[in-house]
């Protein structure tokens, strides 16, 4: 039985007396190791969850009504059509109203990297590390400017995000960091106003303010141009190889570095008519329908819930968002469980849109939601793919969840 | 079970599953459920999606005999606990087995 004694510290609570009647099986350190990372993990998603649903409906909504409700061309913008002078009294109050409702639903939606790693890096080193957390994970989203050199002049130029693996590795920097601050800085009782109040806050800021805007974004900035190099030349490749690495790449970090790379290359490419876009239009849905499905039919397929419940919310969440062309929804189920998930994902997401393009997709329009969908060739091909996708990643991961769970190696209740 | 209690001793508990939805307070409910049976003086905060219920103040803390963590993820106010003995339990195996639980707990603590 899990039952575990222990005395609360004051910087650190290190289990003091193993509970040792009958039966116990004492958890092997690297066991226990994970557990303590998956539960600061689990607490950075149960703050996150919330801003994302709300921030995301919010965000839907303001698309829903200028595509759906009143039915403008998808390759319009919603300024576009309000200067278009097609619309006029309630209409175009509509528009007005959901353009500026998309401004607040995405401004939500960008606090939901940074209430992450604050709520992370709180579950690992208290509260100093939640405000540097929060720092790191808004500069994950929106990197601070860096001055560069260019013709002669200084710049100030903004780097590409991080996104929300930037998030997650500064979560825990920061978070271990400020526990290992507060542990190894040793002051008498006079001084630990000092201690805590100035001293700590001023190192942890100066260490966010490091590892974010000299390793992390630089790191996250190198890959995205890497990425930009290989998807350029795979578009002179062929069209089967560009649509494996753009699907791949759009599919792997879900708004990430890798992403943005992918979404530059590949727009740029359907500008010029050179090569479609209809591989990343799919991988930007793959993996949110495929995650979000295999919350929900979990008990179908094997008979138990493969999740907790608070996932069956975030995969609803998630589905829905994706049909709005957002794939955001999808991150909680890759931050859960990351080395399964996204190999799982980015690899369905390949088979979903080569299967897709083989069978005669072919979408020009850099947008993934439902009501672009009118504009692809192909549309039976497309949802075929989408269907194959995210299916494939449902029946996989809900299979091998399953598994771990016989196995003991994952507790759902 | 241990029925001849000659003073009510004092039970409290912290419960907080994830999401706050459901667990917490199965939990709870749970673990109040087996310690009333058993003569304990109980009461169980909540750290739910609704906020903190059913507060445990400093002097519950202090008077309680036993204490009870049963939570998924980092729970608000620790620094209430601070120099104290607790337990903590999975709360799925509160929720299945919560006398087993407040039993082998009595055990550690020589209460039989």
């Amino acid at each position: 039985m899990a039952i575990t004694k222990r005395t609360v510290g004051s910087s650190d609570d290190k289990p003091i007396v193993h509970k040792s009647t009958g039966q116990v099986t004492s958890k092997s350190g690297k066991q226990s190791a994970w557990t303590e990372i998956s539960k600061h993990i689990m607490t950075g998603i149960s703050y996150m969850i919330p801003i994302l649903i709300m921030g995301g409906l919010i965000g839907a909504f303001s698309q829903i009504i200028p595509y759906v409700i009143l039915g403008i061309d998808p390759s319009l913008s919603i300024v576009d059509a309000l200067n278009s002078g097609q619309f006029t009294g309630f209409n175009e109050s509509l528009l007005r109203l959901s353009n500026t409702m998309a401004s607040f639903g995405f401004t939500l939606f960008g606090f939901a990297v940074p209430m992450f790693a604050a709520f992370t890096a709180n579950s690992i080193g208290g509260k100093t590390a939640l405000l540097a957390g929060f720092i790191g994970g808004y500069v994950a989203n929106n990197p601070v400017a860096i001055m560069k050199l260019t013709d002669g002049k200084w710049v100030a130029k903004t780097p590409v995000a991080s996104g929300f693996l930037g998030g997650v590795i500064i979560a825990f920097a920061v978070g271990y960091f400020v526990k290992w601050l507060n542990e190894k800085i040793k002051v008498s009782h006079n001084w630990l106003a000092f201690k805590t109040t100035f001293l700590v806050p001023l190192l942890t800021a100066l260490f966010t303010y490091i590892v974010m805007v000299y390793v992390v974004t630089p790191i996250g900035g190198s890959i995205n141009n890497g990425i930009k190099n290989i998807l350029q030349s795979a578009g002179k490749a062929g069209e089967m190889v560009y649509a494996v690495i753009l699907s791949a790449a759009t599919a792997f970090d879900l708004g990430g570095p890798v992403n943005k790379a992918a979404g530059f290359v590949a727009t740029a490419f359907t500008m010029e008519k050179t090569l479609p876009i209809t591989a990343r239009v799919l991988a930007i849905v793959t993996p949110s329908i495929g995650l979000g499905l295999s919350a929900l039919i979990d008990k179908k397929l094997v008979g138990r819930r493969v999740y907790d419940k608070q996932f069956h919310e975030a995969g609803k969440t998630s589905i829905f968002l994706a049909f709005m062309g957002i794939s955001e929804g999808a991150i909680p189920f890759a931050l859960e469980r990351p080395s399964f998930t996204i190999p799982l994902y980015v690899i369905c997401s390949i088979i979903g849109s080569v299967t897709a393009i083989a069978l005669g997709a072919v979408q020009w329009f850099p947008e993934s939601a439902v009501w672009a969908w009118p504009l692809i060739h192909g549309k039976v091909a497309y949802i075929i793919g989408l269907a194959v996708g995210s299916i494939l990643i449902a029946v996989i991961n809900v299979f091998h969840r399953n598994n771990l769970i016989k196995k003991g190696k994952l507790e759902i209740f | 079970m241990g029925g001849e209690t000659n003073m009510a001793r004092k039970l409290v508990g912290l419960c907080a599953c994830t999401m706050g939805l459901a667990h917490t307070f199965m939990a709870a409910e749970a673990l109040e459920k087996a310690a009333k049976e058993k003569g304990y003086d109980v009461k169980v905060e909540t750290q739910g999606s609704d906020g903190i219920k059913n507060k445990l103040t400093s002097d519950d803390i202090a008077q309680a005999d036993i204490i009870i963590h049963s939570v998924a993820i980092t729970p608000e106010g620790m620094d209430r606990f601070e120099g104290y003995e607790i337990y903590e339990v999975e709360l799925r195996e509160l929720i299945k087995n919560p006398k087993g639980v407040l039993e082998e707990i009595e055990e550690d603590l020589g209460f039989k």
